[in-house]
């Protein structure tokens, strides 16, 4: 099967950021420290886990960025991914989740991918748009926040049609998903069981018919470290790049109006001195609250 | 046609949640910068009281979009319900709640009225150029102000950053019902199945019960350090160990301890936030806490904004520190 993984680089979390000079988006304060987002690697290493349980299958790692997201593709092959395809944007600055969608719909769209991956968000931004932009873009099925996937070679059609009954979505009826037979026996896989993660640890189950999408939730697997033997592989192997493409539909539905430092809600107290001081101050607090 | 501010209600299990009434919270504050109508809609199974509870406790019209195929979130068939009687409405601005469903449909909605889509909406405001919306950025440092170019616009709103009005004054007669609009949907998923929903696991802890939570971030830097987290926890009467997102995922404390919109919503009377930056997800979590102190090595980390005492050291060097202390002063 035809998989693609879609990958962001993103700034280290402990860089600092300040808004940048126009004053629409934001810049590393110091040397900046990039890398993929952590939740893109769930999606990577959940792809390399079918790989290894279905035969046959390649994996695409996609990404939509200026020069320096190249080094996120280099790190999917270098985790094991078969190609790494860059749409090379102009430059810095806010690049809308449509925009990204756009972009890596124009890809997709004449390659026939039986299962497109995302993470569930990235972490410097936090939109959690761009995988169910795409899916509607290619028009497939898709499922968001994805704690656990299960291919199988069982049709969509298969499976009943959802039962009707008064306010059925509240009801926490099921404690375990249904037997689901592994793909090599079952020939190639035709639809993917995802069980979503909601609010307070509940999830939702369903299934998919393939080509769908999947944005998987942090926490899903243990994304692998490169292996030696991939590091050597991805450092000789070239990237596809492509420019991305004029602006497309979904391109410029939103202005930015500025971006600036989070104000203070709340005047808190920064307690000072030596650790001692600090650790004498704190315990006092707590004596006086009845706390300790 | 007049356009119109449409929220798009949650429903679960047949009652509205909180998350629901800062939509409609949201769509008023819309109302009052605009001057539009509201349109609440509630996709539902035949039959369902929810619409009718939503138009009793808002006196705002209610549209109930009735399938049996609604009976069940599901993307695709949500879809298919709403964008025709969105389109019929001629709706401007769109409001839902940035949940698991809401975040889930939301984008794709954008996708298929052609508009702008902001999510994890904090507030708005108007300005010279239009309406303005405010979110978050890097994990609570920075703020994003951002408005729609679109002739529509898809808003989702983050729990708990809306606030709602007081709840209903017993006195005061409850606003005129507004009779519910019922359209019927047949619309059926071609290309998913719901299978229902699977309770959270059991567990044995009990966050609520806690009056103190120690709560370790990624800043404890490996998993090995969480026995500081323990130690600090266990001088408390009642003392629980709570995490962010990031402990969990990375494997170092099981779920249950997750606080946050994915995790357990607290109130304790004290919470130690442990080497936990605060992203607006954590934060939402653990805001309605009595007492907030913030351990990190970062003076810029959003924690410390709603922090009431704020202490910038390394919690590894700082927390034997404090332990030390606390044993010389029970013992003086």
């Amino acid at each position: 099967m035809k998989i693609l993984v879609c990958v962001k680089q993103v700034l280290d979390g402990e860089t600092p950021v300040r808004p940048d000079a126009s004053g629409r988006w934001f810049e590393p304060v110091a040397t900046p420290v990039w890398r993929m987002n952590d939740f893109d690697t769930f999606a990577v290493e959940e792809a390399l886990r079918i790989r290894e349980r279905v035969p046959d299958t390649t994996i695409d790692a996609i990404s939509v960025g200026p020069e320096r997201a190249a080094a996120v593709l280099t790190r999917a092959l270098e985790m094991g991914a078969d190609a790494g395809v860059h749409r090379v944007t102009a430059e810095e600055g806010r690049l809308s989740p449509g925009a990204v969608a756009d972009r890596i719909a124009a890809w997709a769209g004449p390659r026939n991918y039986d299962l497109i991956l995302t993470g569930a968000m990235s972490e410097d931004v936090m939109d959690a748009q761009v995988g169910p932009m795409l899916a509607a873009l290619l028009g497939l099925p898709w499922a968001t926040a994805a704690m656990r996937m299960d291919l199988s070679g069982r049709a969509i059609d298969a499976y009943p049609p959802p039962a009707a009954g008064p306010d059925a979505s509240g009801s926490a009826d099921r404690r375990s998903p249904p037997p689901e037979s592994p793909p090599a026996a079952c020939g190639a896989p035709r639809s993917v069981y995802v069980e979503r993660e909601l609010e307070g640890g509940v999830r939702e189950a369903l299934v998919l018919g393939l080509p769908a999408l999947v944005a998987v939730q942090s926490g899903i697997n243990r994304p692998r470290y490169p292996s030696l033997s991939h590091v050597l592989r991805a450092r000789k192997q070239p990237l596809i790049t492509a420019p991305a493409a004029t602006p497309g539909t979904a391109d410029g539905w939103e202005r930015v109006a500025g971006v600036y430092e989070t104000p203070p809600s709340r005047t808190g107290i920064f307690l000072e001195g030596s650790p001692e001081d600090k650790a004498r101050r704190l315990l006092e607090l707590l004596e006086e609250k009845a706390l300790l | 046609m007049e356009r119109t501010i449409c929220v798009i209600a949650e429903i679960s299990g047949g009652r509205i949640p909180p998350v629901t009434d800062e939509a409609v919270a949201f769509a008023r504050r819309l109302q009052t910068l605009t001057g539009l109508e509201i349109r609440i809609l509630a996709p539902q199974p035949p039959g369902s009281g929810a619409a009718g509870t939503l138009a009793a406790v808002t006196g705002l019209p209610v549209t109930a979009i009735a399938g049996p195929a609604l009976a069940a979130y599901g993307a695709e068939v949500w879809l298919a319900a709403l964008v025709p009687v969105l389109e019929s409405m001629s709706a401007a601005y769109i409001c839902l709640p940035h949940t698991a469903t809401g975040a889930d449909y939301a984008p794709a909605l954008a996708v298929r009225l052609k508009a702008a889509c902001v999510t994890a909406v904090e507030g708005c405001r108007g300005d010279a150029g239009g309406l303005v919306f405010t979110r978050s950025l890097c994990k609570g440092k920075l703020k994003l102000d951002v408005a729609s170019t679109a002739d529509v616009c898809v808003l989702t709103l983050l729990p708990g950053a809306i606030a709602t009005a007081d709840p209903p004054d017993a006195c005061k007669s409850p606003p005129p019902a507004v009779p519910v609009t019922v359209v019927p949907c047949d619309c059926a998923p071609a290309g998913t199945r719901p299978l229902g929903r699977i309770p959270a696991p059991e567990t044995d802890l009990d966050l609520d019960a806690a009056e103190v939570i120690v709560a370790a971030g990624r800043g404890v830097g490996r998993e090995e350090n969480l026995e500081f987290i323990r130690r600090l926890a266990a001088i408390f009467p009642k003392g629980a160990v709570g995490a962010s997102r990031l402990v969990c995922d990375a494997g170092w404390l099981p779920y249950p301890h997750q606080v946050g919109v994915t995790g357990k919503t607290v109130a304790p009377r004290l919470y130690l936030a442990c080497g936990i930056s605060g992203t607006i997800q954590h934060i939402t979590g653990m805001r309605g806490s009595r007492c907030i102190v913030a351990i990190n090595t970062d003076p810029r980390a959003a924690i410390f904004q709603v922090a009431h005492y704020g202490i910038v050291e390394d919690l590894t060097t700082f927390i034997p520190i404090l332990l030390d202390l606390r044993e010389t002063r029970r013992h003086a």
